[in-house]
């Protein structure tokens, strides 16, 4: 009798045992998070309509450049001249960046462009700017110059041309 | 611990009861074997996160995918996500520890959860998926090192609507591990 009051008892507590070793696997759980940063994507527009001039310029026999810097009024002659008091308006273009608080970004300009006065040509070519590539509560204005290759005996004319400026987040 | 205590008493009224029993029959000894193994615990998880987005017309997901040892986005209209590079793109990665040579399963979030704005709107952070630290897709248990170490990253889709309000999104999922 005794051994099966004993029997009875282990297996009683086996019985236990079998459940107390099945809530030993529960699955353990962590919490982990996630997260994201939502922009307003950049756009770029040339403040009003302020576009690179480059004045009036009398040509050469050798030719020159023409060069304005960023946020410039003047130029600066090499080869060429413009005539005397007759400067007219030079000045570099402005452009307006928007987007994302004080996200920074990269300034793209064409290596290269062609001003046009019918058949004749002159190439506008390294370009700089004075952007600091950071904007400023969603915003920066920067300016860009470049400089403006005369030929020889360049054709007189008014000459016109346009560039491509692309801005991308960093 | 709780796993400890009743193994204990198993032991004890095994042996009270092989002893018991030797009073009436031939002794014959028994072996009793337990193995107990040390608890799985989730010992770190890393932020999942997305980088910056483009807030656009049209709402479009994004895809945290590893390839490789690293972790990249994917879109399902590329096209409109243009590159934000220098970006922190990363997928949760969850640090396992447990009794060493045993497997594990993962049991990714399997609804939805939200990601909440610092603007008051919110998005879709869904379809949660588990890849080995190597950039491969786990669909089988996870075997944790001699150590007692083993690491996962936790990729996901998230779902921007359209002209989603900038800001800082952030939200929470919980992630389970049993021993297989």
């Amino acid at each position: 009798m005794k051994t099966i009051k004993f029997f009875a008892i282990a297996a009683l507590f086996l019985g236990f045992s079998v459940n107390a070793m099945a809530q030993t696997n529960p699955p353990v759980s962590a919490t982990a998070s996630a997260g994201a940063r939502i922009i307003t994507p950049l756009s770029i527009v040339n403040t009003d309509e302020q576009s690179l001039e480059f004045g009036n310029i009398v040509a050469s026999l050798a030719g020159g450049t023409v060069t304005v810097a960023p946020g410039a009024t003047t130029a600066t002659y090499s080869g060429v001249a413009a005539p005397a008091g007759l400067e007219g308006t030079i000045r570099s273009a402005k452009f307006t960046v928007t987007g994302d608080g004080s996200s920074t970004y990269s300034v793209l300009i064409a290596q290269e462009t062609a001003l046009t006065s019918g058949s004749h040509t002159m190439n506008l070519s390294d370009f700089t700017n004075n952007s600091n590539k950071v904007l400023e509560e969603g915003t920066e204005t920067f300016e860009v110059g470049a400089t403006l290759n005369v030929g020889a005996e360049q054709a007189a004319g008014t000459y016109l041309g346009s560039f491509k400026v692309t801005v991308a987040y960093e | 611990m709780k796993t400890y205590i009743f193994i204990t008493i198993i032991f004890a009224l095994l042996a009270v009861h092989i002893t018991a029993n030797a009073q009436v029959t031939a002794a014959k000894e028994v072996t009793a074997k337990a193995e107990v193994l040390a608890p799985l615990k989730i010992n770190s998880a890393t932020v999942m996160d997305f980088g910056r987005l483009y807030s656009l017309a049209d709402g479009y997901s994004v895809t945290l995918v590893p390839s490789g040892a690293t972790d990249s986005r994917t879109s399902d209209k590329p096209a409109d996500v243009p590159t934000v590079t220098d970006e922190t793109i990363k997928l949760a990665v969850l640090e396992i520890e447990g009794a060493a040579n045993n497997k594990y399963v993962i049991a990714p979030p399997a609804t939805s959860v939200d990601l909440s704005g610092s603007n008051g709107s919110s998005m879709t952070l869904g379809d949660f998926k588990a890849y080995t630290t190597t950039g491969n897709p786990i669909t089988a248990a996870t075997t944790i090192d001699g150590t007692g170490k083993s690491s996962f990253k936790l990729g996901a889709t998230l779902t921007l609507g359209k002209t989603q309000a900038a800001g800082t999104y952030e939200g929470t999922f919980e992630v389970k591990v049993t021993y297989e």
